[in-house]
């Protein structure tokens, strides 16, 4: 009596997981199967993987459709922005964790605050900005404003890593009579390098998967990313005719980001956690 | 650490101002406008399309106690160690991994017409359920609600097994031995000593409803059937972009950002407790 009891709820335990799964994957699913259907033969349910799949989608969006371009900007803009907001931050980090000064608790305090302001507010006011400066349609305009919106994500995340960072080190370069900037490139940098690499990571997926960012300040064809283009062919033209090319190119999307997990997913997901307890 | 703050202030503290300044002007992308006090803001008030876009907001909130139920349910499985645990959590994480665009071009083909969901409820005999679901005025804002909570789920889960990895296991044992079930356990022990994640979770979760709902409505939508789904954050866009009213956009982006105040607040609340508590 007992053991059904337990039977049937380890059954009910296990489908419940089962069903979170199956639902998690299906849209996934669903993507891929769609994006190796040949384009004249999309029909009926989009539920089982065709008999006679083709690669012709990848091929076509990617030389017809503008995806290698578009691959190349999302691959500026996640990466520069990235790098950009990872090097100032961590410079923000070494001062807020190695020195005393007035007003520290309240500046990383404000600092921390503005993450959770929404990005499109101060996006009005950047833009008109932006447009007075000549820099709509500029690479450095979408860049700068993607790095400032990461820079106090990664400093909240190197400050928590540079906290635990040995004093005595530093102390003994101090008595050497290192300067605060070579101790910075000498000790600090060095140091951290896995975090530094984490948080360069989080911040360019980040920056890969917006869209707001470079719609606004990218608005010519020539600079659209990812995210722009699956948003303009997306609702546009959404005979079923496109499906199979539009599967294509969203899975051309997310394959940069699957590849990232799968290296470095230990340390990634640390990184969110910790990037989260903000 | 100079240039971090300088960038900072550039991006986000400097339009902050600049912001609140704007929502009291008529300004214009072209004009600089002038000041009109809050006339901009009454407008808004009397704007039905506003009230709609901040019940949708409200509803799309709903997400933050579905996605806690949900994953602390979830959590409580994957700790006790069914087979395939580590599997499941993986798979259960995958959602959070593509852009909010990637996943909403591919809702925008399972949710439509003929796409696949309605071929798998008309395929086991249930179409009274099928929708145009993403067409529809009364099922539009719901579906969106479902792919943001589809999205949010696995990232919740990830951190609350992060939490309970830290959890004393001897701890379920015990309460195990004195004949409590182990649901019972993970309640009664495990989920009070998670009240922090929780917090946070809900947080996170605020911050996605009124900062993140863009990408979604931008691709699924577009603010239809009959506007029925705006947003907010989709508004603003509109004005500011599609009208180019500078000064009613700035309105509408200070009202978005007593969100953030409301985050500030909780945080400053949570604090001040832990100190003396």
């Amino acid at each position: 009596m007992r053991t059904a009891r337990r039977l049937a709820a380890g059954v009910g335990e296990h489908g419940f997981l089962l069903a979170v799964a199956l639902v998690s994957l299906f849209p996934l699913y669903v993507m891929l199967v769609a994006s190796f259907q040949r384009t004249t033969n999309l029909s009926g349910s989009g539920l089982l993987p065709t008999l006679d799949p083709t690669f012709e989608n990848y091929t076509t969006v990617w030389t017809e459709f503008g995806f290698d371009r578009m691959f190349v900007n999302s691959t500026i803009l996640s990466l520069s922005s990235a790098a950009i907001a990872v090097l100032l931050a961590a410079g923000a980090a070494y001062g807020f964790t190695r020195f005393r000064f007035a007003g520290r608790g309240v500046l990383l305090a404000a600092l921390i605050g503005t993450m959770a302001v929404p990005p499109i507010v101060v996006i009005v006011p950047l833009f008109v900005m932006m447009s007075d400066l000549g820099l709509v349609n500029e690479l450095s305009s979408a860049i700068v404003v993607q790095a400032g919106l990461n820079i106090p994500f990664a400093t909240f995340l190197l400050v928590t890593y540079m906290r635990d960072l040995p004093n005595e080190l530093f102390e003994a370069a101090e008595v050497d009579g290192a300067s605060r900037w070579r101790q910075f490139v000498e000790i600090a940098l060095p140091m951290s390098v896995p975090a530094l690499v984490t948080t360069m990571v989080i911040c360019a997926m980040y920056a890969w998967n917006e869209l707001l960012i470079p719609l606004i300040f990218w608005q010519t064809e020539q600079l659209a990313t990812l995210m722009v283009g699956l948003a303009v062919l997306a609702p546009g033209r959404s005979g079923a005719q496109d499906i199979p090319l539009l599967m294509a190119g969203v899975t051309i999307s997310v394959l940069p980001l699957a590849v990232a997990f799968l290296i470095g997913r230990k340390a990634l997901i640390r990184g969110l956690v910790e990037g989260g307890e903000r | 650490m100079l240039p971090a703050l300088a960038l900072a202030g550039f991006v986000l503290g400097f339009p902050i101002v600049k912001v609140l300044q704007y929502s009291l002007t008529d300004r214009t992308t072209f004009l600089d406008g002038s000041f009109v006090g809050l006339d901009n803001y009454s407008e808004l008030f009397h704007d039905e399309l506003f009230w709609r876009a901040v019940k949708n907001n409200l509803i799309l909130l709903l997400s933050v106690p579905l996605s806690i139920a949900l994953a602390l349910a979830i959590t409580g499985i994957l700790y006790r160690g069914v087979r395939g645990s580590r599997i499941y959590e993986l798979v259960i994480f995958l959602p959070f991994l593509p852009a909010i665009a990637s996943i909403a071009v591919v809702f925008l083909y399972l949710l439509s017409d003929g796409g696949p969901l309605n071929d798998l409820l008309r395929g086991v005999g249930l179409d009274g359920l099928a929708h145009a679901w993403l067409r529809e005025p009364e099922t539009a804002i719901w579906s969106i609600l479902g792919v943001v909570l589809w999205k949010r789920i696995g990232f919740t889960v990830l951190l609350f097994m992060a939490r309970m990895a830290s959890i004393d296991r001897t701890q379920f044992d015990a309460a195990a031995v004195d004949g409590a079930s182990w649901a019972r356990a993970y309640w009664q022990v495990a989920v009070p000593q998670m009240r922090g994640i929780i917090g946070l979770a809900a947080v996170l979760g605020f911050i996605e409803a009124f900062s993140w709902t863009f990408a979604y409505i931008a691709i699924l939508t577009q603010g239809g059937p009959d506007r029925s789904t705006y947003t907010l954050e989709y508004l603003l866009y509109k004005l500011q972009f599609d009208q180019r009213l500078v000064g009613l956009a700035a309105a509408v982006a200070v009202l978005l950002l007593l969100s953030a105040v409301v985050v500030a607040a909780y945080r400053v609340f949570r604090a001040q407790r832990e100190a003396f508590a």
